[in-house]
């Protein structure tokens, strides 16, 4: 799986039967201070995604 | 391939969101819903007034604020006027204001924007330069003057506010790490000079809210302030963010917690008067209000209040 990060590097993830915010845990991440996207729509953090996704990774920013 | 979409609880459309503390995954249409509803039950609590001023930054959240008004205007008694507040913040204010400006005007919504460089003379760039003080306390003194002076101007008594239960959660602790208790227990009665300040995201989260700016299509990425990366506001953030994940719910309790001391202590929640600035006469908590502590010598705003009078 291809994980687009904010700074709009990608990395490629093996998924291993993990959820969308297992991944980003494992990568440092905070799932709830980001939107996680997969063909352009949001989907929920839980999600499994297959081993051919591009998921991009969007930060909240705060305040405003 | 499966299709691993997870659905909506109330529709199966595809879920755009999950809710950790009640276990549920909402469809764009249904969260927006819920937004909206979570707003209405809020503001059917308050006495609305004839304007409704909302503090619009261009953010995501007072984006997203002005987007739900916009959708329920029809529904409430007040018109609505957006008030933004140019600090002055070079690289990062230029792009908020331009949002604030093309939504307003998407949403047709009246626009007033006023800057620190005309009513105090300097722009916070310009004001934290050398100073000791922490740039987010600075700022928020003067934005919240500079705020009250459109109030006036317009002569609103009630201004809405984006801040989410996030930042209520956010508060909360920081007022219990610094100890300040009298944050906590005590308040400023009413006064002529000051607008009723209301939170219709109080029980709406930080995601929430994004969600909701995202799916409206007013979502843009804008650059976060500059002043804000190194505030205890950011650290207590992360620390929240660590607790709602193993403990769902935690930032909603943290949230509520101040209010419902203060709802229980009733009569004993002690309400002081303000006294009057001997420098600019606005009413404070001291002799001497904060901005004027801000401002120092810097006399243009108290010359400027006295044209206004």
């Amino acid at each position: 799986m291809k994980l687009k990060l904010p700074d709009k590097s990608v990395i490629e993830v093996s998924v291993d039967g993990r959820s969308v915010e297992a991944i980003l845990s494992s990568q440092g991440i905070d799932p709830l201070t980001t939107l996680i996207s997969r063909e352009d729509e949001i989907i929920p953090e839980d999600t499994i995604p297959d081993e051919d996704d591009i998921i991009k990774v969007i930060r909240i920013s705060h305040g405003g | 391939m499966a299709d691993k979409k997870i659905h909506c609880e109330k529709c199966e459309r595809p879920a755009v969101y999950l809710d950790r503390e009640r276990e549920i995954h909402l469809c764009s249409d249904h969260l927006k819903e819920s937004v909206e509803n979570e707003v209405r039950r809020y503001l059917k609590t308050k006495r609305l007034p004839k304007t409704l001023g909302v503090a619009f930054s261009g953010g995501k959240d007072s984006t997203a604020l002005l987007k739900v008004l916009s959708e329920i205007r029809s529904e409430l008694p007040s018109s609505i006027i957006a008030l933004t507040v140019d600090e002055g913040i070079e690289g990062y204010r230029q792009d908020t204001i331009r949002a604030a400006t093309e939504t307003c005007l998407t949403l047709r919504i009246p626009h007033e924007i006023i800057r620190f460089q005309d009513l105090y003379g300097h722009s916070l760039d310009h004001l934290v330069s050398g100073s000791e003080r922490n740039a987010c306390t600075i700022c928020g003194i003067l934005r919240r003057r500079a705020l009250e002076v459109l109030v006036q101007k317009h002569k609103i008594t009630m201004i809405a506010t984006g801040h989410n239960q996030d930042d209520h959660a956010q508060t909360t602790v920081m007022n219990a790490i610094s100890g300040d208790v009298r944050k906590i227990f005590t308040g400023y009665g009413p006064s002529s000079w000051y607008a009723q300040r209301i939170k219709p995201f109080a029980r709406v989260s930080e995601k929430e809210v994004t969600l909701y700016a995202l799916i409206s299509g007013l979502f843009r990425d804008l650059p976060e302030c500059p002043y804000a990366v190194s505030s205890l506001r950011g650290e207590v953030r992360t620390l929240l963010y660590q607790y709602e994940q193993t403990h769902p719910g935690a930032m909603r309790n943290a949230a509520r917690c101040e209010e419902e001391i203060r709802e229980r202590l009733g009569e004993i929640y002690q309400q002081e008067a303000y006294k009057t600035c001997s420098i600019c006469g606005w009413p404070g908590s001291g002799t001497i209000c904060q901005v004027c502590m801000v401002l120092g010598k810097d006399v243009r705003f108290q010359n400027f209040m006295k044209d206004e009078k």
